[in-house]
């Protein structure tokens, strides 16, 4: 398998396998034919922590469309809402993650992916362009991450 | 303290094996004891206001120890939600407070059927005379049965609570709302979305509790509520790219700054972000 990129997050890298790819939101798309199976990118699960539940606003058979929310993730570090980078008919959601959250921390591009989504691949991202919208919003996450993003910066003088 | 008190032993949901059989041991073991006053209910969170067994409750007159699977401050708010009175016993409250005492004891991780029945025990007081262990078998606890179904709504701390309504302004699906005085209120309790906890991470005072969260801060837990609150990455997850966010960190900025009239350093900062040039 070719070597997948790397994105260091401070110390602790993201690795992101180059056979598939990637959303703004954070999530892999892997496309097969028409149908997009989706899951967390190694990014995303470095940001959360161990997940400890997901919750769907979506089910089988729902019509999306890209950048809708789908769902809530509750992780050990942080908490977030899911959004879709892609529009089209849900044709699966993991019963398995949904069970065992924490599988996504051990096998996150493998058996833990997310859902899978009948529709055409739209504005989705080559492993070398996601990295590079890590590098850009990389600031931004830090300062969220260290409780700063929308705060007054000038109350950490 | 010699007369018999009311326990009240809530069951869990259904489907766990584990917990029925600590359900089973603790009924068995409360039984046992001449000092209880034992009645099984159905899973307490669940129950609703206007039921038979919150009624029962309501009606249950003198100090009372509630075993169930919640948190136990969070069970003594959810006693409170149904207007069962009484005084949180596990905390001092002070010698004015003339309310009945309610002990809420939690069947939280960690807890066995031994340190619950000693903990009721103590309650008690002394050494519990127990029935001979052929009666025991014969003696069936009270039960109260109730038609239920599994539910998810907040449940208001309001000791902790400030009034502040951050809470109805954030919540979209209509759940709360006020009452003549501006009280908040949990007008539409069975509205919330199920598993969404998102109000009792926005609420300053920590007051607001989803008692089947599995997050402690959350759930209940009183330490955890005010010190575990957890990042919001909902932001960064929308899938926006630099220059949004940095233009939404900006407007937020910018907002909080406006509130506290603090021009110059308004400046300062829109003139930091330019230089960013992202």
């Amino acid at each position: 398998m070719e070597k997948p990129l790397v994105f260091m997050m401070g110390k602790s890298p993201a690795i992101l396998p180059v056979d598939r790819q990637y959303a703004k939101s954070h999530l892999w798309v892997m496309v097969d034919g028409d149908l997009m199976r989706l899951g967390f990118s190694a990014y995303a699960v470095r940001l959360l922590g161990d997940m400890h539940h997901l919750q769907w606003s979506v089910a089988a058979g729902d019509t999306i469309e890209p950048g809708q929310r789908i769902g809530y993730v509750e992780a050990s570090k942080a908490t977030s809402d899911i959004y879709s980078p892609v529009g089209g008919r849900v044709e699966r959601l993991n019963e398995v993650v949904l069970s065992t959250p924490g599988l996504v921390n051990s096998n996150l591009y493998d058996t833990a992916w997310l859902l899978e989504v009948q529709g055409t691949p739209h504005d989705l991202l080559a492993p070398e362009s996601y990295v590079q919208h890590l590098e850009a919003t990389w600031p931004f996450a830090q300062r969220l991450l260290k409780g700063q993003a929308g705060r007054n910066p000038t109350e950490d003088r | 303290m010699s007369e018999t008190l009311s326990v009240i032993l809530s069951e869990p949901r259904p489907g766990d094996a584990e917990r029925q059989q600590l359900v089973a041991s603790l009924s068995s073991g409360l039984t046992s004891r001449t000092t209880v006053d034992l009645t099984v209910i159905p899973h307490l969170y669940d129950l609703e206001p206007s039921g038979s067994t919150m009624q029962f409750l309501r009606e249950t007159p003198g100090p009372m120890i509630v075993v169930c699977w919640l948190q136990p401050r969070a069970a003594f708010w959810t006693l409170r939600v149904s207007d069962v009175e009484g005084r949180f016993a596990n905390e001092e409250t002070g010698p004015d407070d003339t309310r009945r005492p309610i002990w809420c004891l939690g069947v939280v991780p960690g807890a066995t059927d031994k340190t619950i029945l000693d903990e009721v025990d103590r309650i008690i007081g002394g050494e519990p005379p127990l029935q001979a262990a052929v009666q025991v078998d014969s003696i069936t606890p009270k039960r109260r049965e109730e038609k239920i179904r599994e539910r998810w709504y907040p449940v208001i701390d309001r000791d902790r609570c400030s009034g502040c309504l951050e809470c109805l302004n954030f919540c979209l699906f209509g759940v709360y709302g006020t009452d003549t005085h501006d009280d908040i209120l949990i007008e539409q309790p069975d509205a919330c979305r199920p598993g969404c906890p998102a109000c009792s991470r926005i609420c300053p005072e920590g007051a607001i509790m989803f008692p089947q969260h599995d997050d402690p801060a959350i759930s209940g837990d009183a330490e955890a509520s005010l010190t575990e609150l957890k990042l919001d990455l909902s932001q960064l997850f929308s899938g926006a790219d630099a220059t949004t966010l940095a233009a939404t960190e900006r407007d937020h900025a910018l907002s909080e700054m406006k509130a506290d009239k603090k021009t110059d350093q308004l400046d300062s900062l829109v003139d930091e972000l330019d230089d960013l040039d992202i």
